[in-house]
């Protein structure tokens, strides 16, 4: 399922932008420019969110979490 | 690409090959006026050289000779890369540096992600039946992320 919301909502976003941004950074190109810079963002965040642990084990940031041990058995 | 043609005080060529002899040199144009030409751009005030100073031949004659035009470039935003997101690259652009711009800068993207957050979250959202409700029950099996998802597998394990 194609999440409309999160491709059109930064764009619609964008697009609306141009009323107050400056003269210099308004029109077309600056608009679908600035979208991408949002989508590269959010794509850089999702990375990291997904491989979180995989980095967080790598490098040893912060200590994992322990299993729970299971009560009675 | 076009050229920040400035007028220097004559240095000589060994001066030039120095680091600190690079330091970028004012405009003729008085900061905040509009930069001389396209490529021109300005950051903190100074005129931003990509490459070293290269002195260029003086054309009007033996009057002028002892005083060089020194050509600095200034990169495009185009060309920089990464460097546009510079304060100075976004002046060349119309907003200006220093606090007030900073501040300009950063109700901008304020209110971008906002309005991004209205328009991604609620607007385009209920127009195309993807709200999180919606998904919910047209997705059963999803069962969110993290300590929702944790606690279903750990129910279903025990």
């Amino acid at each position: 399922m194609v999440s409309y919301s999160d491709l059109l909502g930064p764009l619609a976003g964008e697009a609306l932008a141009n009323t107050y941004y400056p003269e210099g950074a308004r029109g077309v190109g600056s608009t679908f420019t600035r979208y991408a810079y949002d989508l590269g963002w959010k794509f850089a965040g999702n990375l990291l969110r997904q491989y979180w642990p995989q980095i967080n084990r790598g490098l040893r940031l912060l200590p994992e979490p322990q299993p729970t041990k299971a009560s009675g058995g | 690409m076009a050229n920040c043609r400035m007028l220097l005080p004559p240095v000589r060529n060994r001066n030039l090959r120095r680091p600190h002899n690079r330091m970028p040199a004012p405009c003729k144009a008085q900061w905040p006026a509009a930069c001389p030409s396209s490529d021109c751009c300005w950051r903190s005030r100074w005129c931003f050289p990509t490459s070293q100073p290269t002195e260029v031949p003086s054309t009007a004659g033996a009057s002028s000779s002892r005083q060089p035009t020194t050509v600095l470039r200034c990169p495009p935003s185009e060309r920089v890369g990464w460097l546009s997101l510079w304060p100075g690259d976004q002046q060349s652009r119309g907003i200006r540096t220093g606090g007030a711009g900073y501040g300009k800068r950063f109700g901008a993207d304020i209110a971008g992600a906002t309005s991004a957050n209205m328009f991604g979250t609620f607007l385009v959202a209920s127009l195309t039946h993807q709200d999180p409700r919606v998904l919910c029950e047209e997705a059963p099996q999803f069962q969110g992320v993290g300590k929702v998802r944790r606690d279903a597998v750990g129910d279903r394990a025990e």
